[in-house]
C-alpha cells in the first residue's frame, strides 16, 4: 500500500468515525434584522418580553424541531426569519423559522444556558462550566470571531450600543466591547463568600445598566465607566431577569417578593408579596405588573399602587416568565401546557397540552410563537384563525 | 427470605435434580400472612394501592401526597413525567409483609421508594403526621430522582449516577419535615461527644440514622448561610461533575473540606454552650446498663433487692433482661428472661414502641410480633413461665401495655386494619377485650393510676396534633371522658405513675429534647385521686426533672421514689436512674405552667380537594418490566452462546414471571435445535407460594455430579414447587419434575435416554443471627428426602437424602463457635453424586473435587472479631475496610459410591472480611489431613476464596 493510499485510508477512517460529531453552522446569505425580530433576552434591549404584533389565540402548531438537548433559560432570537437556539450540550443551532428546517449547528463546547444575543450576523454566545465562555461567532463565516474567559455565564447577554453586559457566577458584572471581546469595564459586588452569583439578565435604563443578584441586591451601574450608581436589597435571591422602563423597575425574588423601584435612584415605591418563589421574569406594560410564581399563580399588579388587578391560576408551576403579544399574554407551565391569558382580566382564553414542561419564556415573532420543552422540542405555533 | 428460596429451589430444578440444591436452602421466610384484597385509587397524580379496610388511611395519605406534590413541584421547579404509584399498608407488619421487595424490612423502615418501577412503598404507625411526613420524605426522593435524570438527560449526560446519600435522605428529611425533637437529640449528641463527622468523611456512618440527620443539618446549614436556592442548584449543577464535592464547590464555593471546617465550627458554636445549662446523662443520674441498647424499663413491684425488666438486643437478638438495680453491670450482669427473635411465639420486640409492665403480683406483660400479628404476653417472674398469650383477630400491632392496680385488667394501645392506633382494655381472667378509643387519633403510653379506674395516656388528639404534637390525657373509665393533662405544640409522653398515685412522671420536649418532667396529684382525704387544676382553671404547674443535653425516655418508679428511664447518649441507649425523686423536684426545678385555656377543636382528617379527579377499582394486576438482559459469552469449550433474560413483576411484586432464552450453536444448522428456553412464574401473594414453569436446555454440558465427562444433552420439561413457611423460621418444600434428558456421552453409541421425574420434600429451619462474616448464633436444619425414576427407560431410580445441621455457641458479643453436620446420600441405578471441597467446605482442597454418591462432612469452627477497622489513607483518598473476623477450625469428611475409601480433613485458621456488605472475602492456611486421617499435609495450603461462613 502506497503513503497516499495509507493516508486515504486514515482520513476515510476518521471521516467515518467523526461523522455527526460536529457540525457546521454558515448562513449563505446576509441577515438583515428588523426592529420587529427579537435579538436577544426579551426581544430586545427596549422592549422587555413584548411583542411587537399581536398573535390571537387559538394558535395551531406548525413545525417543530428536535434539539436533542435540554435548554435552560434560554429562549430562541429570531433575525430575518432565521431563529438561533443554543442548548445545554454547548450546540448553537439555526433554523428557518418559518418552516422550522435546520440551516446548520455548531457545537461550542459547553451548556448554553441563557439567551445569545445578535447583531448583523454574529451571534454572542454566553457559555458555562468552560474558561473560554462568552463567543461571538460569525454566522456568514462559520466560524468565532473572538473567544474569550469570563467565568460562567449562565445569565443571558444584554446587548446595546455595541456592548454586550452580563454577570457571572462568580458575582462580577462585565462590560465588554462587541467587536474585540476585550472587557470594557468591569464590577465586581461587594465582598460575598457566601451567595455570589449573577444569573438575573441585566437590563438598560437610560445611562445605568441594572441586575439583580444571588445576595438578593438590585445593582445600577453607570454604563459609562462600570461605577456604582446604587444598590438595594430586595431579601432574596434573584434568579429572574429584571424588567424596566424609564420610570419604573420591578424585581422579583425567589422569596416571591415583586419590588417596583426607582431607576433613577433605587428607592422603593413598592412590594407586593406573591409568598412563592418567582424565577420567571416580571412582565412590565404600561399599565401593569406581571409576576408568575412557582406556585402556579399568575398575578397582575396596579404598576402604580402594587395592588392586585387580577390573579390566575396557571394549573401547574411557573418556571419561565409571560409574553406580551398585544391583547394576550402567553407562558408555558412545568405542567405541559401552554395558555394564552387576556391581559386585561387575566382569563385564561387558551390551553394546549405540550409534550414536555416549559422553563423558557416564548418568543413571538413574524407572527409565530416559539416555545421549547425540556423534551428538547422547539415548537412553533401560528394564529389557527386566518 | 423465602422468596430468595423459592426462586433458587425454581432455578436449581432446572438444573439436574437435588445435586445443586445441596448448596442452596437456608435462610429466613418471608411470610404473607394477610391476603390483602387490593383496591386503587387514583388521584392526579397518584396510584394509591390500599386495602379496603384501611380505606379512611389511603384517603388521608392521598390527600397528603398530592399535598406533597404541590409543595415539592414548586420547591424542585420541577413536575414528575408520570403517575408515581403509592402502595400504602395499616401497620408496619402488613409493610413487612410486602413483596415489593425481597428483603426483609427491619422495624426502623418506615418506608422507601423503589425505583425500578417508581414505587413508594410505606405504612402508617397510627400518627397522621408521622404518615404525611413519610409520603412527603418518599416523593422527595422521586422528585430528587426525576430531577437529576432531567439535568443529565437535559445535559446529554449518561444518568448513571446519583448524589451521595448524605444529601439525598438528608434532602428527603429536609424538604419534608421541620427540625425536630429527634434530630436535635442526634445531633446534639454527636458535636458533644465529637462523633459528628464532615461531609468528607461520611463514609464512616455510612446508612446510619446520624447520616440522615448530619445530612439534613448540612442543608439546614447550606440553607441558612448561602441560600435555599443553592440546594435546588445543588442538583441543577450536577451534570457539570462526577464528583459530588466539586459540584458542591462550583454551587456555593466550598469543597467538602472546606465546607466541614466551617459547619462543624458552626454545629460547636450552636452545641457547646448547652453544657453550662445541661448535664450529659452519665454526669447526672446513676449507670445500671452498659451494654447493647437497653429500652422500655419497668420496675419489678416488691423486689427488696431493687430490679428492673428491661428489653435489650444486648446479644443480637432482643430480648427481655432482668437487672439489679444497685449493682454494676460487670460484677452482676443481667439475667435473660426472654429470649426473642428465635422463635415464632416471640419473633421480634419493637423496643422503641412498646412499653413493658409488671404487675402487684409479679406478672410481666409484654409484647412480641408473633405470626401474622403482635401478641400480648404474660410471664411470671417467679416461676419464669409464660403463663398467657393473647392475640385477637382485629388487632394487628400492639403498643404498651400498662397493668390496673387489680392486676387483672391491663390497658394497651393496638393498631387495628384500619391503621388506627386506640386504647384497648384487656381482662386476662376472662379474655375479655374492651375498645375504649375509636378514632384517628394517635394514642400511646397508657399508664393506669394507683389509685383507681384511671388511665393517663398520650394522645395528639389536640388541635397542636395535626403537626405532630402530642399531649397528656386522663380516661376516666367510670365515666367514660377524657380530660386534658397537658396542651400545647410539645410532644408530652410516657407517663408514669408514682406507686403512691401522687406524681405523674413523663418525657417532654418543651425545652428543645427529651427530658422527664413532673405533675403532681394531689390525693384526696379517701385517696381518691385529684387532678390538679389551678383556680383560675387556665393552666396547671409541671416540673422538670432532668436536664439532659440529650435525651431521656419512658420513666419508671421504684418503690422508693427512684425514677429509671432511658438516656441517649453516645449513640446509645441505656438505662440509668435518678434517685431521691421527691428532694430533687423540691429543689432544682424548673416550674413551667401549661396552658389550658385555650382548647381549640381536635383537629380534623384531612381530605382531597374537590379538584381532585379521584377513581377507584379493584386491582387486578399490573405487569411491567423488571429487567431485560442480553448476554453474549465465549467459551473454549463450550463456544460462543448468546441469550437473553428478561424478568416481569406485577405492581405489587406478588406475580413475577422469568424468561430465559439463549441459543448454543456452534454452527448454523445446530441453529433451530439448540434454542434453550425456560419460563418460570413465581407466585407471592400468600401464604403458600409457589413456582412453575417450563425449560428445553440443548447443549455440551459437563456435569460436576456426573464422571468426569463432557456430553451433549437434550433435556425438556416441567416443575411444579411449593413452599409453606411455617413461621419466620420454619418451612416445608415440595417439588415435582418431570424431564425428559438424551445424553449423548459417546458419538459411538447411541444416546442414552430417560424420562426423569424427582420428587421431593424438605424441611428447613433457619433462626441463625449473622455476624459480618457469618452466623453466630441459633441453629440451621435442613433435612430433604427425594426420589427420582426414570419412568420410561428404567435407567436411573434413586432415592436421596440431604441432611445439613449447623448450630452456633455464642461465646461472647462477636464470638462464637460453629458446628456443622453434613450427611449427602443417594442410593439406586445410576444414582447421582454430590461434591465437596474449597474454602466453602472441607477446606485445603480443590474445589469440590471430592465427589461421591454418598458424602459426610463435620467442620468446627471459632470465629472471632480481628480488626475492626483498617484505614489507609493515600494523599489523594481514604480506604477502610471494616469487620475483619479470624477463624480457627477443623473440617474432616469423606464421600464414596459403593464403599467408603477415606477419611480427610483439614485444620487451620484463617481471616474474613465483609466487603461492602454484599460479599465476603476468605483467606485459609492450614494443613490438610491426609491418608485416612493418618499424617498431616507437609508445608501449608493457602486458599482464597469468597463467601459467607457456613
Amino acid at each position: 500500500m502506497t503513503r497516499v493510499n495509507r493516508l486515504f485510508g486514515c482520513g476515510l477512517l476518521a471521516a467515518i468515525l467523526f461523522a455527526g460529531c460536529g457540525g457546521a453552522l454558515r448562513l449563505n446569505r446576509p441577515l438583515a434584522p428588523a426592529e420587529t425580530d427579537w435579538l436577544m433576552f426579551g426581544g430586545s434591549p427596549a422592549r422587555g418580553n413584548i411583542a411587537s404584533e399581536e398573535l390571537p389565540p387559538p394558535l395551531a402548531l406548525v413545525w417543530e424541531y428536535d434539539l436533542s438537548a435540554g435548554v435552560a433559560s434560554g429562549t430562541p432570537i429570531v433575525a430575518d426569519s432565521v431563529l438561533l437556539i443554543g442548548d445545554l450540550r454547548g450546540e448553537l443551532h439555526a433554523l428557518s423559522a418559518t418552516t422550522g428546517r435546520r440551516l446548520g449547528w455548531t457545537d461550542l463546547g459547553e451548556a448554553i444556558h441563557g439567551t445569545p444575543a445578535l447583531e448583523r450576523t454574529i451571534a454572542y454566545v454566553p457559555l458555562t462550566n468552560t474558561a473560554e465562555s462568552l463567543v461571538a461567532f460569525d454566522l456568514s463565516t462559520g466560524k468565532a470571531l473572538w473567544e474569550r474567559e469570563y467565568g460562567e455565564i449562565e445569565a443571558s447577554l444584554l446587548l446595546t450600543n455595541g456592548r454586550l453586559y452580563f454577570g457571572n457566577l462568580s458575582g462580577t458584572f462585565f462590560c465588554v466591547d462587541a467587536i474585540t471581546g476585550d472587557t470594557r469595564w468591569k464590577y465586581s459586588l461587594p465582598e460575598n463568600t457566601s451567595r455570589k452569583g449573577i444569573r438575573s439578565t441585566a437590563i438598560s435604563s437610560d445611562s445605568l445598566v441594572i441586575f439583580g443578584s444571588d445576595d438578593g441586591s438590585v445593582t445600577a451601574l453607570r454604563t459609562a465607566g462600570g461605577r456604582l450608581k446604587w444598590r438595594t436589597e430586595t431579601g432574596a435571591s434573584i434568579f429572574a431577569p429584571l424588567a424596566t422602563d424609564s420610570s419604573l423597575l420591578i424585581a422579583a425574588n425567589l422569596r416571591g417578593t415583586v419590588t417596583a423601584l426607582s431607576p433613577d435612584s433605587g428607592r422603593t415605591l413598592w412590594s407586593f408579596e406573591a409568598h412563592e418563589p418567582i424565577r420567571g421574569h416580571p412582565l412590565l406594560t404600561p399599565e401593569l405588573v406581571v409576576a408568575v410564581t412557582a406556585g402556579g399563580t399568575m398575578i397582575a399588579l396596579d404598576r402604580i399602587t402594587g395592588q392586585v388587578l387580577w390573579s390566575t391560576q396557571a394549573g401547574g408551576p411557573l418556571s419561565a416568565g409571560v409574553v406580551e403579544s398585544g391583547r394576550y399574554l402567553y407562558v408555558g407551565t412545568l405542567n405541559r401546557e401552554c395558555l394564552a391569558v387576556r391581559l386585561i382580566d387575566g382569563t385564561v382564553v387558551w390551553r394546549t397540552a405540550l409534550s414536555g414542561r416549559v422553563k423558557t419564556p416564548a418568543v413571538v415573532a413574524s407572527g409565530t410563537l416559539y416555545l421549547v420543552t425540556d423534551e428538547k422540542t422547539l415548537l412553533a405555533f401560528r394564529s389557527a384563525t386566518p | 427470605m423465602i422468596r430468595h428460596c423459592i426462586l433458587v429451589l425454581s432455578l436449581s430444578l432446572l438444573l439436574p435434580p437435588l445435586a445443586e440444591s445441596q448448596l442452596f436452602y437456608f435462610g429466613r421466610n418471608k411470610v404473607t400472612y394477610t391476603d390483602f384484597k387490593w383496591q386503587v385509587l387514583k388521584t392526579d397524580h397518584f396510584d394509591i394501592y390500599y386495602y379496603p379496610e384501611m380505606k379512611d388511611l389511603a384517603e388521608r395519605g392521598a390527600a397528603f401526597a398530592e399535598d406533597a406534590y404541590q409543595h415539592l413541584q414548586a420547591k424542585f421547579n420541577h413536575t414528575l413525567g408520570s403517575r408515581v404509584p403509592l402502595i400504602f399498608y395499616s401497620s408496619h407488619l402488613h409493610f413487612q409483609q410486602t413483596n415489593t421487595t425481597g428483603g426483609f424490612i427491619p422495624e426502623g423502615v418506615g418506608g422507601f421508594f423503589e425505583f425500578m418501577k417508581g414505587r413508594v412503598v410505606l405504612p402508617s404507625d397510627g400518627s397522621s403526621a408521622q404518615f404525611r411526613h413519610v409520603i412527603r420524605h418518599e416523593l422527595v426522593h422521586v422528585f430528587m430522582h426525576s430531577k437529576v435524570a432531567r439535568v443529565l438527560s437535559d445535559h446529554r449526560k449518561p444518568q448513571d449516577r446519583l448524589p451521595p446519600l448524605w444529601f439525598t435522605e438528608g434532602l428527603a428529611e429536609y424538604w419534608s419535615t421541620t427540625w425536630d425533637t429527634q434530630a436535635e437529640m442526634v445531633m446534639r449528641d454527636a458535636v458533644l461527644n465529637d462523633i459528628v463527622v464532615g461531609l468528607d468523611d461520611m463514609e464512616r456512618i455510612y446508612g446510619t440514622f446520624l447520616m440522615y440527620k448530619e445530612g439534613q443539618a448540612a442543608l439546614m446549614h447550606i440553607g441558612s448561610h448561602y441560600g435555599d436556592e443553592k440546594i435546588l442548584l445543588l442538583l441543577e449543577n450536577f451534570w457539570k461533575s462526577t464528583s459530588f464535592n466539586e459540584v458542591l464547590g462550583m454551587t456555593i464555593g466550598k469543597d467538602y473540606e472546606e465546607f466541614d471546617k466551617e459547619w462543624i465550627y458552626a454545629l460547636k458554636k450552636q452545641y457547646y454552650p448547652l453544657l453550662a445549662e445541661f448535664d450529659a446523662p452519665s454526669k447526672a443520674s446513676v449507670t445500671v446498663t452498659t451494654t447493647g441498647y437497653n429500652f422500655k424499663p419497668v420496675v419489678v413491684p416488691g423486689d427488696t433487692a431493687r430490679s428492673v425488666v428491661f428489653i435489650s438486643n444486648r446479644t443480637g437478638y432482643s430480648g427481655i433482661y432482668r437487672k439489679k438495680l444497685d449493682t454494676e453491670e460487670k460484677l452482676d450482669p443481667p439475667e435473660e428472661l426472654i429470649e426473642g427473635e428465635k422463635t415464632d411465639e416471640f419473633e421480634a420486640f419493637h423496643p422503641f414502641q412498646t412499653r413493658i409492665d409488671i404487675s402487684k403480683r409479679g406478672i410481666l406483660a409484654f409484647v412480641t410480633k408473633s405470626g401474622e400479628s403482635d401478641a400480648l404476653h404474660l410471664y411470671d417472674l417467679a416461676t419464669k413461665s409464660v403463663t398467657g398469650t393473647y392475640q385477637s383477630p382485629d388487632i394487628v400491632s400492639v403498643g404498651s401495655v400498662s397493668w390496673a392496680p387489680d392486676a387483672r385488667r391491663l390497658v394497651f394501645t393496638a393498631i387495628d386494619k384500619s391503621g388506627n392506633n386506640d386504647l384497648y382494655l384487656l381482662d386476662t381472667e376472662s379474655g375479655a377485650l374492651e375498645r375504649l378509643t375509636r378514632d384517628y387519633y394517635d394514642d400511646r403510653d397508657p399508664a393506669w393510676s394507683p389509685l383507681g379506674n384511671r388511665i393517663a395516656f398520650s394522645s395528639d388528639r389536640t388541635s397542636y396534633g395535626k403537626e405532630g404534637a402530642y399531649n397528656l390525657f386522663l380516661y376516666d373509665l367510670d365515666t367514660r371522658t377524657i380530660e386534658y393533662l397537658t396542651y400545647g405544640p410539645q410532644n408530652d409522653k410516657s407517663p408514669a405513675w408514682s406507686p403512691d398515685g401522687n406524681k405523674l412522671a413523663y418525657t417532654s420536649d418543651r425545652d428543645g429534647v427529651q427530658n422527664i418532667w413532673l405533675l403532681d396529684f394531689p390525693q384526696a382525704p379517701d385517696s381518691s385521686l385529684i387532678v390538679p387544676a389551678e383556680p383560675s382553671g387556665t393552666w396547671r404547674p409541671t416540673r422538670r426533672l432532668t436536664r439532659f443535653v440529650t435525651s431521656a425516655f419512658d420513666p419508671a418508679w421504684t418503690s422508693s421514689g427512684d425514677l429509671v428511664f432511658t438516656a441517649f447518649e453516645k449513640f446509645s441507649f441505656q438505662i440509668r436512674m435518678l434517685r431521691n425523686v421527691p428532694v430533687i423536684a423540691d429543689t432544682v426545678t424548673v416550674i413551667r405552667p401549661l396552658a389550658l385555656l385555650r382548647k381549640d377543636e381536635p383537629w380534623a382528617l384531612p381530605r382531597l380537594s374537590g379538584k381532585s379527579d379521584t377513581q377507584r377499582f379493584r386491582y387486578e394486576g399490573e405487569y411491567s418490566l423488571d429487567i431485560a438482559q442480553s448476554v453474549i459469552s465465549t467459551d473454549p469449550v463450550f463456544g460462543t452462546r448468546g441469550g437473553a433474560f428478561v424478568a416481569l413483576s406485577d405492581i405489587l411484586g406478588d406475580d413475577q414471571y422469568y424468561f430465559l432464552l439463549y441459543n448454543t450453536a456452534q454452527t448454523q444448522d445446530e441453529i433451530l435445535s439448540s434454542f434453550n428456553v425456560a419460563i418460570t412464574r413465581l407466585s407471592l401473594g400468600q401464604r403458600t407460594q409457589f413456582a412453575y414453569g417450563i425449560f428445553r436446555f440443548t447443549g455440551r454440558r459437563y456435569d460436576l455430579t456426573d464422571p468426569d465427562l463432557f456430553y451433549y444433552e437434550r433435556l425438556f420439561g416441567g416443575y411444579l414447587t411449593l413452599s409453606y413457611p411455617l413461621n419466620q423460621f420454619q418451612r416445608l418444600e415440595t417439588s415435582i419434575q418431570i424431564a425428559n434428558s438424551s445424553k449423548e456421552l459417546d458419538p459411538l453409541f447411541e444416546p442414552r435416554r430417560s424420562l426423569l421425574i424427582s420428587n421431593s420434600i424438605a424441611y428447613t429451619h433457619d433462626n441463625s443471627l449473622w455476624g459480618p462474616t457469618g452466623p453466630l448464633d441459633g441453629t440451621r436444619f435442613n433435612l430433604t428426602l427425594a426420589y427420582t425414576t426414570d419412568i420410561e427407560y428404567s435407567s436411573s431410580n434413586y432415592y436421596s437424602i440431604i441432611f445439613d445441621y449447623r448450630k452456633y455457641f455464642r461465646l461472647g458479643q462477636r464470638s462464637a463457635y460453629a458446628s456443622r453436620y453434613w450427611l449427602f446420600y443417594n442410593d439406586g441405578t445410576y444414582s447421582r453424586r454430590f461434591f465437596m471441597g474449597g474454602s466453602w467446605d472441607l477446606r485445603g482442597y480443590p474445589l469440590w473435587s471430592i465427589r461421591g454418591q454418598k458424602l459426610w462432612l463435620t467442620s468446627h469452627e471459632l470465629r472471632f472479631p480481628f480488626v475492626d477497622q483498617l484505614a489507609v489513607r493515600f494523599p489523594f483518598m481514604g480506604l477502610s475496610f471494616w469487620s475483619i473476623r479470624g477463624a480457627l477450625f477443623f473440617d474432616a469428611g469423606g464421600a464414596w459410591d459403593t464403599k467408603y475409601r477415606e477419611t480427610l480433613g483439614a485444620v487451620g485458621f484463617g481471616f474474613r472480611m465483609n466487603f461492602g456488605g454484599v460479599i465476603a472475602f476468605r483467606y485459609d492456611i492450614g494443613k490438610r489431613i491426609e491418608q485416612n486421617f493418618s499424617r498431616l499435609q507437609t508445608g501449608l495450603f493457602y486458599q482464597f476464596f469468597f463467601g459467607w461462613d457456613f
